[in-house]
């Protein structure tokens, strides 16, 4: 007992080490979000004062925050779901045919991995205005889409050909169409990569600031990213005003996330090697 | 499972199908007025003045009045629609300068920050109505328009004006027995006497640019006082930074505070929220800053339970005069290509109006209008002689071209700072910075 | 529509969509904009000169550039081993089928929702040197030699800056490491265990190998993310002290949006994307041998 226990405890201890190193700024967060500006380093571990819960209110109904909220939902999910779908339709072909072609379209793709969006401001602009989508979230959805597709093209593809092909060729001589050995057959086994795709999307999408900014920067259209920095200032930040929006921002999705942990951990994992 | 993937992708599928048709809904959606800026320019518009949708952009929290008055102007103006959106500063610029650049979606009206690299290179590309005509430009000093203007043309109504100078702890400086300094000997012997009373003489931020702030505070008293057509000769090339004798100097001031320990230590790493934090717990005395940061040091004091006070950067040798740092705030414009330029003008004289202004502008601040008089905020109470009748110099980067405040008085002054550099070094930056910006044209 | 009439071969009709969004919102924007990298416009002005290859040759010779580049290397190797490591480490601790675990997986991933901004603000306070509380905590546990200009120091900052992105992402590997390190059947560890293996020689010998999947996603999103380390290092630092902890997205944006010079940050920026392609390419090079499975 005594032995095992032993063996137990630096695991222990060094669990409750991490846990400290996580938990204190998001103590931290908390903290601030209660605290008066200027008052921020009044007590270095955040721990006393006054707790001003009308921050918090305040900062809901200076912002609107349910608007953001719903718009942020939306978009997040929408362009996160249709990166999945026609991403994983994009793969398909990539990963199962062979020469050239695909490996020239595989790297076209991958070749936009990283390109800051900045530069490409002026072009989008006037593009998303002959469409006609300027100042629309579809028009947004469309470019998390375009966005999205480099590093989810990748992902998929890798993970396709990881795959066998016996159940396709089967289902083939089964009479199964094209598009519905993808839809019966590929699309389940894709749960796992998918999984980690649509997380990944959710959280860059849900986070970004840019894009919203530049395109849906009005009352009616703005993300809850937008509602956050709204309180940031030119030389100084409203931070009585900003923090508790910050908390606002993340609880939703960390809800989300505890929520739903136990089917993301499955989900990743459902695929993975068999041995 | 099979069922519910099939009905995941049933989903995804449809949502596909109904975004292909909402596209062209949203197409012609955008035609409303709702969506503000150019959108509403329907040509009636010119003709008559009813139903105008007037667009107005504006950075962090300036004209913290804007959005009440709007309101008011709505009221006032049937037919009017004003929309007002506000973003972070960095995200302000870049997105206007896109609009404008694409023309699409361009509000109506906006800020801009004076200076050539900023509001000067708007004008250049053609993007400003000429504001010449207004009402409130009669009643604004020249001094406050001329970053605004070129060839006697106003682009841009500054709203505030704005200054750099020293905020201290007045409560500390009388129980040491401290008298405001007017001259850089007198600086020096302050900080000595704090300094060996315990306390750092300066909170120094210089991860937030306290290195850049305290350039643009002691020049206009060591190189402008004395050569006010400094710049128009850098222009020129006469002259050069790193051979003037006047910035060589100016160089070894700050040298010397930072020798002495007077700016205290790591200061690299030090923000603006801890700084003052030290201000408040009088392990620091004195802070450079500029008017706009008077709601931080009115808390702090009240906080603290503190008196603060604000004089201006003393970097004049004795006998010498004592210039202050100031410039005007941003300037509203109004873009050339808009179909609304008679309302926006006529909005921005409503603005502009006396009545409207302390609202407008917020407290504490000081109105561009010679007509309007606000109480001042009683730390103002010691610099308000040199605001009023002094002399003074524009920021830096007012009359510059874009680059060196940041390549040189921000970046190298923070490795001289730090040792990495020196200060000899930092001019040197500063010449190549401005020969480059020159050279490519801004 | 989808089908194809080739036998075997999947149609790429199926790439349609992708490529359509990619090529409208992505590739052709791109390519409107290199344009600029050979002129010297200043962002605004309707007029420029169409100044060639200049604005890539000036970057030779561009001292900052060449240290934005250097510290960008840095952000990505640190960033994809630190997260790796700590992840790895997180996900072997939080692995033991208790319900406490489900807590402490929540408590690790929760960076990966707060955005890069709110997480950059957060932790220059803490690495604040005077009154920050990394320091103020050393100098209570009487540890006050270790203190440290976490973000003003010239050597320190990019690794403070490095550190917390590592913070941020080692969540995210935790759960792709869990994902995976549940899959690896008990079989494998029980053969192991009777061999005589301790839990070190087990882990080294049996289980790391069966991880490949989840080392892939994590390295390839852990390269792509230190590559365009931008948000923190605007925040944290705002590239400084001096241009320590430059990357080469801020300095991108610097050039193009502070200093007016458009022309040139795109030129970078292509230079940045023709790097970017080549290492992606060993990198897919040497992962797709082997495949991603996770």
């Amino acid at each position: 007992m005594d032995r095992r226990l032993m063996q137990r405890l630096p695991k222990l201890l060094l669990l409750l080490l991490f846990t400290f190193v996580y938990a204190y700024p998001l103590f931290m967060l908390l903290s601030f979000s209660l605290k008066n500006n200027g008052s921020m380093y009044a007590n270095p571990l955040g721990l006393s004062g006054e707790f001003h819960w009308g921050n918090y209110s305040e900062a809901w109904s200076r912002s609107n925050f349910d608007v953001a909220l719903w718009n942020s939902v939306t978009i997040t999910f929408i362009s996160a779901l249709l990166i999945l779908l026609i991403g994983s339709m994009a793969a398909y072909p990539l990963a199962r045919r062979k020469g050239k072609g695909a490996t020239l379209l595989q790297g076209f793709f991958v070749a936009g991995l990283i390109v800051p969006m900045q530069l490409n401001l002026i072009p989008l602009f006037k593009l998303l205005h002959s469409l006609g989508l300027s100042r629309t979230p579809l028009g947004v959805i469309f470019l998390y889409i375009a966005f999205g597709m480099p590093l989810t093209v990748f992902l998929f593809s890798g993970f396709i050909r990881s795959l066998p092909k016996e159940l396709e060729e089967a289902a083939r001589i089964d009479g199964c169409s094209g598009a519905g050995i993808f839809f019966r057959i590929v699309l389940p086994l894709m749960k796992p990569i998918g999984t980690t795709v649509f997380i990944l999307q959710f959280l860059t999408i849900w986070n970004d600031f840019f894009l919203p900014v530049v395109f849906l920067n009005t009352e009616k259209l703005k993300t809850v990213q937008i509602a956050v920095y709204s309180f940031v200032g030119q030389y100084a930040n409203d931070w009585s005003h900003m923090f508790p929006m910050i908390v606002l921002s993340v609880a939703p999705v960390l809800a989300l996330y505890v929520f739903l942990q136990k089917y993301i951990i499955a989900g990743i994992m459902s695929g993975a090697v068999k041995g | 499972m099979k069922k519910v993937t099939s009905f995941v992708a049933a989903l995804a599928l449809s949502a596909v199908a109904l975004t292909a048709c909402g596209s062209d809904n949203t197409a012609s959606n955008t035609a409303s007025p709702s969506s503000g800026g150019t959108a509403g320019a329907s040509p009636s518009a010119s003709t008559s003045p009813k139903n105008v949708a007037l667009g107005i952009s504006v950075p962090g929290q300036d004209l913290p009045g804007l959005e009440e008055l709007a309101k008011k102007f709505e009221e006032q103006n049937a037919g009017v629609k004003i929309s007002v959106a506000r973003a972070p500063n960095e995200q302000y610029e870049q997105t206007l300068k896109a609009h404008l650049v694409a023309k699409e979606d361009v509000p109506d009206l906006f800020l801009q920050w004076p200076g050539r690299g900023k509001i000067g290179v708007a004008i250049n590309a053609g993007y400003l109505a000429d504001l010449s005509s207004l009402g409130p430009v009669a009643d604004i000093d020249q001094g406050q328009l001329s970053p605004f203007s070129q060839d006697g043309k106003v682009y841009g109504i500054p709203w505030a004006k704005n200054f750099l100078g020293v905020y201290y702890n007045k409560t500390l400086f009388e129980q040491q027995g401290l008298n405001v300094p007017t001259n850089w000997e007198e600086l020096l012997e302050v900080a000595d006497r704090l300094q060996s009373a315990g306390v750092t003489p300066f909170a120094f931020p210089a991860k937030d640019g306290s290195g850049m702030f305290t350039w643009y505070a002691l020049v206009p008293s060591t190189v402008y006082a004395k050569d006010p057509d400094w710049d128009q000769k850098r222009y020129d090339n006469q002259v050069q930074f790193a051979t003037s004798d006047s910035w060589k100097s100016t160089g070894e001031q700050l040298k010397l505070l930072l020798d002495k320990g007077y700016l205290g230590k790591n200061i690299n790493g030090l923000g603006n929220d801890s700084a003052n934090a030290l201000i408040a717990d009088g392990k620091a005395a004195m802070i450079v800053n500029g008017n706009w940061a008077i709601g931080d040091y009115e808390k702090l004091a009240s906080d603290a339970g503190i008196t603060m006070g604000m004089f201006a950067f003393p970097g004049n040798e004795p006998g010498q005069p004592l210039w202050l740092s100031a410039a005007p705030s941003t300037g509203l414009s109004v873009w050339s290509g808009s179909p609304n330029q008679d309302t926006a003008k006529q909005l921005i004289e409503f603005l502009y109006d006396e009545e409207n202004v302390p609202a407008l502008i917020g407290s504490g601040q000081f109105s561009t209008l010679k007509t309007v008089a606000m109480d001042s905020n009683p730390i103002f109470a010691d610099i308000l002689d040199i605001i009023r009748t002094g002399s003074s110099y524009p920021f830096l980067d007012v009359g510059w071209p874009a680059g060196p405040q940041s390549d040189a008085f921000t970046k190298e002054t923070q490795a001289a700072l730090g040792g990495a550099s020196t200060f000899e070094k930092v001019l040197e930056a500063a010449d190549k910075s401005w020969d480059k910006s020159v050279e490519s044209g801004n | 529509m989808l089908k194809s009439k080739r036998f075997r071969e999947v149609s790429y009709a199926f790439a349609i969509p992708a490529l359509l969004f990619y090529c409208v919102f992505f590739i052709y924007p791109s390519l409107q904009s290199f344009y600029f990298s050979m002129t010297d416009w200043n962002g605004m002005d309707p007029h420029y000169r169409f100044t060639g290859l200049d604005n890539f040759l000036g970057l030779w010779n561009d001292g900052r550039f060449g240290a934005a580049f250097r510290n960008t290397i840095r952000y990505a190797v640190g960033l994809t081993i630190g997260q790796i490591v700590f992840g790895l480490l997180l996900a072997v601790l939080v692995n033991r089928g208790r319900r406490a675990d489900n807590w402490f997986r929540t408590v690790f991933f929760s960076p990966q929702v707060i955005s890069m901004i709110a997480i950059g603000y957060i932790w220059s306070y803490i690495l604040d040197p005077i009154n920050g509380s990394l320091n103020y905590l050393l100098d209570w546990l009487g540890l006050s030699s270790l203190q440290q200009d976490w973000l003003g120091s010239f050597k320190l900052a990019i690794w403070s800056v490095t550190g917390v992105s590592v913070w941020q992402g080692a969540g995210w590997c935790m759960v792709i490491f869990l994902a995976n390190l549940q899959s690896v059947p008990q079989e494998y560890i029980e053969a192991a265990s009777m061999d005589g293996a301790t839990g070190l020689q087990r882990f080294r010998h049996v289980i790391l190998p069966l991880l490949a999947p989840a080392f892939t996603i994590t390295i390839v999103t852990g390269m792509i993310a230190g590559l365009k380390m931008f948000d923190l290092v605007m925040v944290m630092t705002k590239g400084g002290p001096g241009f320590a902890t430059e990357s080469i997205s801020s300095i991108i944006y610097n050039t193009a949006f502070l200093d007016n010079r458009f022309g040139e940050a795109t030129a970078m920026g292509i230079v940045m994307f023709l790097i970017i392609l080549v290492i992606t390419a060993i990198q897919l090079w040497a992962l797709n041998r082997r495949g991603v499975e996770a």
